[in-house]
């Protein structure tokens, strides 16, 4: 049974529609990628799954129940995290504040073994986490930040991470170690839909991929299919500038 | 659909209020009408302060007090002379002067407003409202104190004086002239800018704009209508007091503004209408009235949230798009841009530290006219903090800033935009909802010379110099790419395009050093290659280009130069091609080979 299921997704903004059609689905420990260029839906999507925005129609099941219509705190109690775009941290706080929060799902119970535990392997995927534990989480660079996105998903323990654009404003430098993360979290057992622009990093990592064009998918497939294909590679990949 | 029928509902509105007066007897309805038109010309004045620029102001009841007594003190000081006793000229002197008085109160509200921002402007307001009302208490001699001051001289024209029945279609009329002069200011440039202003200071500042004095100007607007509100009520109370002009009343007229629906044309109107006839209505209930009349506005804000008329303008907002598509530069429109004298910028030893730590030291930066020079580093170099120095957002420690040769000093980020300066935002700063097209003829606003007043009452100049950049502004929109977004608000854009709105401001600006921060973030291969080809172009037509970026693709195959910073120091400075090959930049920032294929 796929983890996730998603069949004829419409989602729209007063009377734009910006995602038409849209239908897919994730088994569980798989990387999929979603690929689209700008204004095709993908941000949408994400919000949709998970739940901050309304879909217009259309069904989307998380692990055989239907997830459509749940509000979000729900939905990221079932187990889907997303990492949103532009990482979205709270500044003022502290990164162990900031994990914290994404722990709440299971501090509020006052469970505090569990999360010094995914704190711990947070830390332990990025060692540059624990750093800077008791820094306010504004002042760290773009890939500390990004960073600390990811692990504020990963403590709520979640079966599915969603991540938009993890790849956004970093150095090639930092991408390495954020992208090596996926693939040590696909390692565990998680299950990853990414969204990324930085497309032969994100083929490089995932199993499957969808091109998402105009809010439906166009073209699908495993990685190794996509990174041979004419219209992926100049349209995603951009053999040469 | 709605927006066909408000031309209609506004002329029947506007009959109505023509010729029902004739069939009611009595003065009591016309006294109600002449009360709501002038409520009405205050909450406007509100309107375009709170609703349009975002500034929130509890004060002003005691602008329109200011108005009142002016008039009230100069037209019982005139009407004994026997000039102004036959022409009634008095009147409408004190009417100018009062509006005068109210506005240069105006300029002194905004000065708190240049720092503090919402909830705590609405304090500097209240407490601006409160030292008003206790001066007219205290002042004796002068204002009457609490007995305030009574037979102030009716409205007259010559030897007519105005009763109620006949001044009602006096201040019908400049209510409606009211009405016409917001609905021409929000729909010219000066409108753009207020509105913008709501958003993002920052960002209007970046496109050449002197924040400081379009706040000024705002606040000067918004009390002049306050105060011209107050002079028609004195003349029409022929008694003023301070009980007239209250914390409540202030509250009223914001109650009012959000009621109907801050920021938009009638919607202030509404409100002063409801809300003040409404209590009217209910006075059967007794002592129950007041607990309706709240329970009532309660319950709309609940389930109006944007107001009334807020309601209508999410209805209407329809999407125009026909198609989606990737974004192509149209290099047509290309040609049609002006060519530009690029400038060159020298950054010499600058040194920049927050707290205790040092972000910049001794950093030196040489971009050549009419190149493409790109600025590389991991996060957190320094990079940012560069550029902010460079367009005087951040003061300098020590250091020294060239441009074309001559040391400069860039005070702020518009004297940066006037020195030739345009940048985008790492961290994008748009306006809200405004339109594709709005974002752009807000930049090319800066140069028009027609002046504000030529736009407002409509001077043919001015009209044409509009369509001008409107047109303007349409090529720049078309040469990034955005042309199907046009009419789109910016903030339902996707983000790469917001990046492109970004440089499409900027354009507008005609700057002759573009500074782009990451324009390349969130863009797809077929994008940043369109992005790279758009660079180029713009470098073609003179202008000088500095990036930041971390596409190296991009960076590598359109820069004529590269520097890289690392924790704050210069680590490399060269062609692309050497740059690559560095053993430092490969160690600090580009990491295996891999990354910069």
């Amino acid at each position: 049974m796929p983890l996730l299921e998603v069949d004829d997704l419409h989602v729209s903004y007063g009377k734009l529609e910006v995602v038409r059609g849209l239908s897919f689905a994730i088994e569980p420990g798989e990387i999929i990628t979603i690929l689209g260029s700008n204004g095709a839906g993908k941000t949408t999507t994400l919000k949709c799954l998970a739940g901050l925005l309304p879909r217009a129609k259309g069904r989307i099941e998380f692990s055989g129940k239907s997830i459509a219509d749940m509000p979000a705190h729900q939905i990221a109690d079932l187990g889907l995290a997303l990492v949103p775009e532009g990482r979205q941290l709270f500044p003022e706080h502290t990164v162990r504040e900031n994990l914290e929060l994404g722990a709440y799902r299971y501090l509020r119970r006052g469970w505090r073994a569990d999360f010094a535990k995914n704190l711990d392997e947070v830390c332990e995927l990025f060692p540059r986490v624990r750093e800077r534990l008791d820094q306010p989480a504004g002042l760290l660079s773009g890939g500390e930040q990004q960073m600390v996105a990811i692990g504020r998903a990963l403590v709520s323990r979640p079966q599915l991470l969603l991540l938009d654009e993890p790849s956004l404003g970093l150095a090639p430098i930092v991408l390495h170690s954020i992208f090596d993360a996926f693939a040590k979290l696909k390692a565990r057992g998680l299950t990853l839909l990414l969204v990324e622009q930085m497309a032969w990093l994100a083929l490089e990592t995932c199993d499957r991929a969808y091109i998402l064009e105009t809010g439906a998918i166009t073209l699908s497939g495993s990685s190794r299919e996509l990174k041979s294909n004419a219209r992926v590679i100049q349209a995603y990949l951009g053999a040469t500038v | 659909m709605t927006e066909r029928f408000v031309p209609w509902l506004v002329g029947l509105a506007l009959a109505a209020l023509i010729v029902l007066p004739i069939f009611v007897q009595g003065t009591y309805y016309r006294f109600l009408g002449i009360v709501v038109f002038i409520y009405g010309i205050v909450a406007v004045g509100l309107n375009i302060l709170a609703g349009y620029a975002g500034q929130f102001s509890l004060g002003h009841a005691a602008l329109m007090a200011i108005g009142a007594y002016t008039t009230a003190l100069l037209t019982k000081a005139l009407a004994p002379l026997p000039f102004f006793a036959a022409t009634g000229l008095h009147i409408w002197f004190g009417v100018f002067a009062g509006t005068l008085v109210a506005a240069v109160f105006g300029a002194l509200l905004a000065f708190p407003a240049l720092r503090v921002r919402g909830p705590y402007l609405a304090m500097v307001t209240i407490a601006f409202g409160w030292v008003i009302f206790k001066i007219l208490q205290e002042w004796v001699p002068v204002t009457g104190g609490d007995l305030g001051l009574s037979s102030i001289p009716k409205a007259q024209l010559g030897p007519y004086f105005f009763d109620t029945g006949s001044f009602y279609y006096v201040v019908l009329g400049l209510f409606v002239a009211t009405l016409i002069l917001q609905y021409r200011l929000i729909n010219s440039e000066l409108g753009l800018r207020i509105l913008a202003i709501k958003h993002s200071e920052i960002a209007v500042s970046s496109i050449g704009i002197n924040v400081y004095r379009l706040k000024v100007l705002v606040f000067v607007i918004s009390a002049a209508f306050a105060g011209f509100g107050g002079t028609l009520f004195a003349h029409q109370q022929n008694y003023v007091s301070p009980d007239n002009f209250q914390f409540f009343s202030s509250v009223f007229f914001l109650l009012a503004v959000l009621f109907g629906g801050a920021g938009t044309l009638m919607g202030p109107v509404i409100g002063a209408a409801v809300l003040t006839i409404l209590p009217e209505l209910l006075q059967d209930f007794e002592k129950f009235r007041l607990i309706i009349y709240g329970g009532f506005i309660l319950l709309t804000l609940y389930f109006l949230p944007n107001g009334v008329m807020g309601l209508l303008a999410a209805r209407s907002m329809g999407a125009r798009r026909t198609a989606i598509d990737s974004t192509v530069v149209d290099a047509k429109s290309a040609d049609k841009l002006a060519t530009t004298v690029g400038i060159g910028l020298q950054l010499h030893n600058i040194c920049k530290s927050f707290g205790g730590l040092q972000a910049l030291r001794d950093v030196e930066l040489r971009v050549e006219p009419g190149t493409i020079h790109a600025l590389i580093g991991p996060n957190g170099a320094g990079k940012t903090t560069l550029i902010n120095i460079a367009t005087g957002f951040y003061p300098l420690d020590s250091g020294e800033i060239v441009i074309d040769g001559r040391p400069v000093t860039v005070r702020s980020l518009d004297d940066a935009a006037n020195q030739g300066i345009v940048r985008t935002f790492q961290t994008i700063k748009l306006f809200g909802n405004m339109t594709v097209l709005e974002h752009v003829v807000v930049g090319c606003a800066r140069h028009s010379t027609s002046g504000y007043l030529g736009a407002i009452i409509g001077r043919k100049t001015a009209r044409h110099e509009a369509a001008r950049n409107i047109a303007i502004a349409r090529d720049i929109i078309s040469f990034v790419g955005l042309a199907l977004y046009e009419n789109m608000p910016a903030n339902s854009l996707a983000y790469g395009h917001r990046r492109l709105l970004e440089i499409a401001r900027a354009l507008a600006v005609r700057p002759q050093l573009l500074l782009l921060d990451e324009p390349a973030a969130g863009l797809v291969a077929e994008e940043i290659h369109t992005l790279g080809r758009l660079i180029r172009l713009l470098r073609a037509s003179g202008m000088t280009v500095l990036l930041v970026e971390h596409h190296m693709e991009l960076v590598t195959s359109i820069s004529d130069r590269v520097t890289v910073l690392d924790y704050g120091v210069v680590i490399a400075d060269g062609p692309p091609a050497a740059i690559q090959r560095d053993e430092r930049v490969i160690a600090a920032y580009l990491g295996n080979p891999h990354a910069a294929a």
